[in-house]
């Protein structure tokens, strides 16, 4: 075979090229946008989507070597196996470093490009791909030069030991990782039209509304890769948990918080002219915080379920983390003339007022889960001792505040820009007190009798009376200037404030996450039990029998698994075969529990020993978590009212219509 | 329109990519090596931790100088079919180590001396154990991929080479062919 | 005047913030820990959740399946403890595995809820008479 056309030299080949052509959009469209040349400032922009298709063939080559078990690629040779179905041969280009890093700068790739394609002719928008070619060349200089996925491996091995095996072991591991990069990436695009703005000295608004979709994009897919992550945990991990505060998830969760923050305090500035420096400086914590969280998880040294190895990527990171806080820090403080607030709050009883101090709890509890995060390390570093920080500070921290911003949730909404007259305000409050007292009330009878879940739930009715406010204070008005149907008026209601309605679904699943993960820490029941074969054990209502231990072995995989009839009050209801999964070569079993999904309580069994020929029980854990499927169905409604915010309204010219129609009612 | 031929270009290429990659024929590994009856080159390799105190801080293959037939076996921590025939050549270690030597070659890891220790520790291997840190002894001896093992005659003439996992049945019998000649 | 308020506000929230953080974090902290640095200041642990790690020692265990109790030492070589662990024992587990075990001490007795068990090809108990490497043991477990 010709040894120069491995798939190694193609695939680096493509990802050299990719390098050059960032490199040079990105010093074509430096120099074009300082000396505004168009011509330069469009070379630059196909040099993007080139750069784009480069990389492209680098994801393509990478996947070719992937599914032709091509060991002589080395990241083929340490994460894949021949007989790994294909769909995990697929995915194993982001179950390790090297490949993660390659799919991020991939789809940053994209995001540039689409970016130079899409994006109106704006004064921000040359400046704005700057950024994102320099943020680009960083991703494809760590590939190449830290961590290479195609370096050539001259003595081949045989076969591989497979992608880990809590990764293949559930579907969900193909779509969390993506949806992650697709959240971070796309929150990278409003820093760098918020660092083209500093650089322009247009610190307005321009830089956010031209934004204001990428924003909201990155935000649902931040959000629904943590709920997805959640719920892989829980179907993977075998404890009947979804969440544990491990430093991995923390770092996920860092992000969302400050990008939450950010969308809400973007419509401050936006109506009100107000908290430019703050929202400049909550974009560019977003971003650096994606940046910092991929420095503590790779470098190893928070340890974490989900570690991998040392090697020179995690000090990569932490000094591009540095650079960014510096180049930016710097930057606002170069424009501070300009960025300053010239308006002030005339009270804190309006909208702005409560979505400030909402901003301010996301910012605190960001720091506080940070801190959490980071103290094992600041203590090993100052006495030596090496401890854990445990779930139980994250709980005592996160809970409250939570609280107080749902509560900030339901009034904010309700509340008029500038001051709250008093009269509506204190009618919307009795309501809103009225129904949460009144579900706290409902629950109590129904036996929840603990501090916290009382007051979530009675938090949850406040919010769903605002919800309830926030539809009727909308529909009322418009039902006395027509003859049409209340459901009718809805409809064209939630069609037309697009963002405003959706809003409010996403209002609405976050009551139903925060319920569900209520029921499933507060009122888990956790067990182990030793089930004797064809023994009914009583648990929760149901009667467990377990009938059988089985072994299975297909070719690259061995299961170990039992067999449990589930029945409720004498009726059978299903079969549930939790199982232990192992996979070639690798040291690590993968937990496979079995769950029986109710709308009240998830009733859930994994194997907690070895099932063995003529040993006549098996030991199962068994959890029954109230409500936990309300944090899936929640995440689900959170999604779908972000992109509900994001579609289009129907058809322009409606709009215009209705727009004059209101400017007429307005003068009515 | 233009660009609709433009994108169609693109995707065409990326298909053609791929296709090209998935249908490309895989290079034999069997062939047989061409060093087959004739004397392998000599080396001097540094002698894994666990290990010094029995056979010295290097082992030295000189192929003149042979006492007994040998076995290498070339094996890298992350290969893993080298973890499937670890405990094969342990075999052979324990049920012929009187009459040959059982040579593992640590390769291709990366100065990973501390990984290669722990796969000995592993499997508990022990019989010697070296690292070939640049990899200079699997260029000279033609090495097309891992695991692969070299019977070696006493002469230093190479016997036969297997590409893959061992078995022990498979060293029974080339073992026995070895210590006919 | 108003500018003051809202300084004095701010000022209160964090103080009260700060507090809330400082008391969460110190009732969370898990030490980690052998056996011997137990026994040299146990009551700086009193009551304490606590990570202790060690080696299984050899001929310590006891599993009754019954009521899926499992019983053992941890040991560092120098100082060992009883461990009563509700639960079966993870697959690995084995004589002089490392360990890692969460729990508290009750009077003498470590009651653990979370075992661990951490593969420590590095890490080799000591032969009789050789001297014992706490810093290497504790490294290899963390």
């Amino acid at each position: 075979m010709n040894d120069l056309l491995t798939l190694s030299t193609l695939g680096g080949g493509a990802l050299y090229i990719a390098l050059a052509l960032a490199v040079y959009a990105f010093l074509s469209g430096l120099i074009g946008a300082a000396r505004r040349d168009a011509r330069l400032q469009t070379s630059a922009r196909l040099a993007a989507v080139a750069a784009f298709l480069a990389v492209t063939v680098g994801i393509v080559v990478m996947e070719v070597a992937l599914l032709t078990d091509d060991f002589s690629v080395e990241y083929v040779a340490q994460q894949s196996r021949i007989d790994s179905p294909t769909w995990v041969k697929v995915v194993t280009l982001w179950a390790a470093l090297e490949g993660s890093i390659l799919l991020w700068g991939w789809l940053l790739a994209g995001y540039t490009a689409l970016l130079a394609i899409t994006a109106p002719n704006t004064v921000l928008r040359p400046w704005a791909l700057v950024v994102m070619q320099g943020v680009l060349i960083f991703f494809l200089g760590t590939t190449i030069f830290a961590a290479n996925p195609f370096t050539h491996l001259p003595n081949p091995p045989l076969d591989g030991p497979g992608p880990n095996a809590l990764l293949q072991n559930h579907w969900m591991m193909a779509v969390h990782p993506v949806l992650m990069y697709l959240g971070f990436v796309g929150l990278t695009v409003p820093f760098a039209y918020a660092m083209a703005a500093l650089i322009t000295r247009l610190p307005g608004q321009a830089w956010m509304t031209q934004t204001r979709r990428w924003t909201l994009t990155g935000w649902g897919f931040l959000t629904a890769a943590i709920i997805a992550g959640g719920w892989w945990s829980y179907e993977v991990l075998g404890w009947g948990g979804y969440w544990a505060w491990d430093p991995v998830e923390n770092v996920s969760f860092l992000p969302w918080l400050t990008a939450t923050a950010f969308i809400h305090s973007v419509q401050v500035q936006e109506r009100r002219r107000m908290l430019k420096g703050w929202n400049l400086l909550l974009v560019t914590l977003t971003f650096a915080l994606t940046i910092l969280g991929t420095f503590l998880t790779r470098s190893g040294i928070v340890s974490s379920v989900h570690a991998f190895g040392d090697g020179p990527v995690g000090p990569i990171f932490l000094a591009f983390f540095i650079l960014v806080l510096l180049f930016s820090f710097g930057l606002i403080a170069l424009r501070w003339d300009q960025v300053r607030d010239r308006a002030e709050l005339d009270d804190p009883v309006s909208r702005e007022g409560s979505i400030l101090l909402a901003n301010i709890l996301f910012l605190a509890l960001a720091f506080a889960v940070l801190l959490g995060t980071i103290f094992p390390l600041i203590v090993e570093a100052i006495t030596g001792d090496k401890v854990t920080v445990g779930a139980p500070f994250f709980d005592q921290v996160s809970v409250p505040v939570f609280l107080i911003i749902f509560l900030l949730m339901g009034i904010g909404p309700l509340l008029p820009w500038r001051k709250a007259q008093e009269q509506t305000l204190l009618r919307n409050l009795a309501w809103m007190a009225g129904t949460g007292l009144l579900f706290a009330l409902v629950a109590f009878l129904f036996g929840v009798n603990r501090v916290y879940p009382l007051l979530t739930i009675a938090v949850a009715g406040w919010n769903i009376a605002s919800l309830a406010l926030l539809i009727h204070g909308a529909i009322a008005p418009r039902l006395k200037l027509t003859n049409r149907s209340a459901v009718q008026v809805f409809r064209q209601y939630a069609f037309e404030s697009r963002r405003r309605f959706g809003s409010m679904i996403v209002h609405f699943g976050i009551i139903v996450i925060a319920l569900g993960v209520t029921g499933a820490s507060g009122y888990r029941i956790d067990a182990q039990m030793r089930f004797d074969y064809n023994v009914p054990v009583h648990f929760q209502g149901y009667d467990l029998i377990a009938r059988d231990g089985y072994r299975e072995e297909v070719p690259g995989r061995v299961t170990i698994g039992a067999i449990v009839d589930v029945e409720r009050n004498g009726t059978y209801v299903t079969t549930l075969r939790p199982r232990i999964n192992s996979f070639g070569q690798s040291q690590m079993d993968a937990p496979t529990p079995d769950v029986l999904y109710r709308p009240m309580h998830d009733l859930y069994l994994s194997l907690a020993g070895d099932v063995l020929p003529g040993q006549e029980f098996v030991v199962l854990r068994v959890v029954q978590s109230p409500l936990v499927s309300w944090i899936w169905i929640g995440g689900l409604i959170a999604v779908i009212g972000t992109v509900w915010a994001l579609l289009p309204r129907p058809g322009r010219q409606r709009q215009r219509v209705t727009a004059a129609k209101g400017v007429a009612r307005a003068h009515d | 329109m233009k660009r609709l031929i433009v994108v169609i270009l693109v995707a065409t290429f990326l298909g053609g990519l791929f296709l090209f990659g998935l249908l490309r024929g895989q290079p034999d590994r069997n062939i047989e090596s061409n060093r087959l009856g004739r004397e392998m080159p000599g080396f001097e390799l540094p002698v894994h931790a666990p290990l010094l105190a029995e056979f010295g801080p290097t082992f030295e293959f000189n192929p003149e100088a042979l006492d007994k037939p040998i076995i290498v076996n070339f094996w890298a921590t992350w290969c893993a079919p080298c973890r499937d025939e670890a405990p094969v050549l342990e075999y052979a270690w324990q049920e012929y180590g009187d009459e040959v030597i059982v040579l593992g070659i640590q390769t291709q890891d990366r100065d990973n001396q501390r990984a290669g220790v722990a796969f000995m520790n592993e499997f508990g291997l022990t019989f010697p154990n070296v690292i070939d840190n640049s990899s200079r002894v699997s260029i000279d001896w033609g090495l097309f991929g891992v695991p692969e093992t070299y019977f070696i005659r006493r002469d230093g003439t190479l016997a036969y080479k297997h590409v893959g996992i061992v078995t022990n049945e498979l060293m029974d019998e080339r073992i026995a062919e070895l210590l006919q000649s | 005047m108003k500018r003051w308020a809202y300084g004095v506000a701010a000022v209160a929230i964090l103080a009260a913030a700060g507090f809330m953080v400082y008391n969460a974090m110190s009732s969370s902290l898990v030490y980690f820990i052998l056996p011997s640095e137990y026994a040299a200041n146990p009551h700086d642990y009193d009551g304490r959740r606590l990570r202790l790690g060690g080696l299984v020692q050899p001929g310590s265990i006891v599993f009754d399946n019954e009521d899926l109790r499992l019983t053992f030492h941890v040991t560092d070589s120098i100082e060992s403890y009883f461990v009563r662990h509700q639960g079966t024992p993870p697959d690995m587990f084995q004589e002089n595995t490392g360990v890692v075990i969460e729990g508290r001490f009750e009077d003498g007795v470590f009651v653990s809820d979370n075992l661990l068990v951490r593969h420590s090809e590095v890490y080799q108990a000591p032969e009789e008479g050789e001297p014992v490497d706490l810093e290497a043991l504790k490294d290899s477990l963390y």
